[in-house]
């Protein structure tokens, strides 16, 4: 496995695991209405969570770099940027396609704090799928 | 446009070369292990400076590492 494909696994295990986090602290019943007094709740659990993510993938990355030193310090080969250009441009997609739909949420109630919080939900889940294609164009091929 | 596979003989070249491990190929060729192994196992097909770089690695002409297949009829070139 190449450096960049354990870099998109630590993203991926560490994206995932941040956001069952925070999902622990969202309000489920009224998703995007948040009233102002659960907003902190919620915002306070996204720091942390954002913080968790930063100190989590870094560590990983430096213990990887660690075990592998000549492949981490490597630049990326063709192969590999034709990875990370395919692999984003479907994470565009499906960021451009879940923020376009926020334009929903509005007939169905959400407020500005509730749009905010899905924009960056949607960022999050372009970001998990970035980071899947990338596993699957590293194992599969293309 | 009919498919297309670009077959490769590098693993053969790498044994005639007094077992030539991936690693020592990725080093001359300047690219990562992965991509000599996915490049071996036709799940890439390189750029024509990589190909030439692979041939020049191994000491053979480009013609003798890659071979171009067609599925379209034979005859007809596919269209560009």
């Amino acid at each position: 496995m190449s450096f960049r494909e354990k870099s998109a696994w630590i993203t991926l295990i560490t994206l995932v695991f941040v956001s069952l986090l925070w999902s622990a602290h969202w309000p489920w019943r009224r998703p995007f209405t948040l009233a102002p007094d659960s907003n902190p709740i919620v915002f306070h659990a996204l720091v942390l969570a954002t913080i968790s993510f930063i100190v989590i993938v870094v560590v990983a990355h430096v213990v990887v770099a660690i075990r592998a030193p000549r492949e981490a310090s490597a630049p990326a080969d063709e192969r590999e940027r034709l990875i990370g250009l395919k692999a984003t441009r479907i994470g565009a997609y499906v960021y451009a396609a879940l923020s376009l739909s926020s334009i929903f949420l509005i007939h169905l109630g959400a407020n500005q704090i509730g749009l905010a919080y899905f924009v960056l939900i949607s960022f999050v889940i372009a970001e998990m799928v970035t980071c899947i294609a990338r596993i699957v164009y590293h194992r599969r091929g293309f | 446009m009919g498919q297309t596979t670009i077959s490769n003989t590098i693993r053969r070249l790498r044994f005639e070369r007094n077992e030539m491990t991936q690693q020592d190929l990725a080093e001359r060729v300047g690219v990562t292990r992965q991509t000599i192994n996915a490049i071996e196992a036709g799940k890439y097909s390189p750029s024509l400076e990589v190909a030439f770089r692979i041939a020049l690695a191994l000491g053979v002409r480009l013609e003798e590492v890659f071979s171009y297949e067609s599925s379209a009829a034979p005859g007809r070139e596919p269209k560009a």
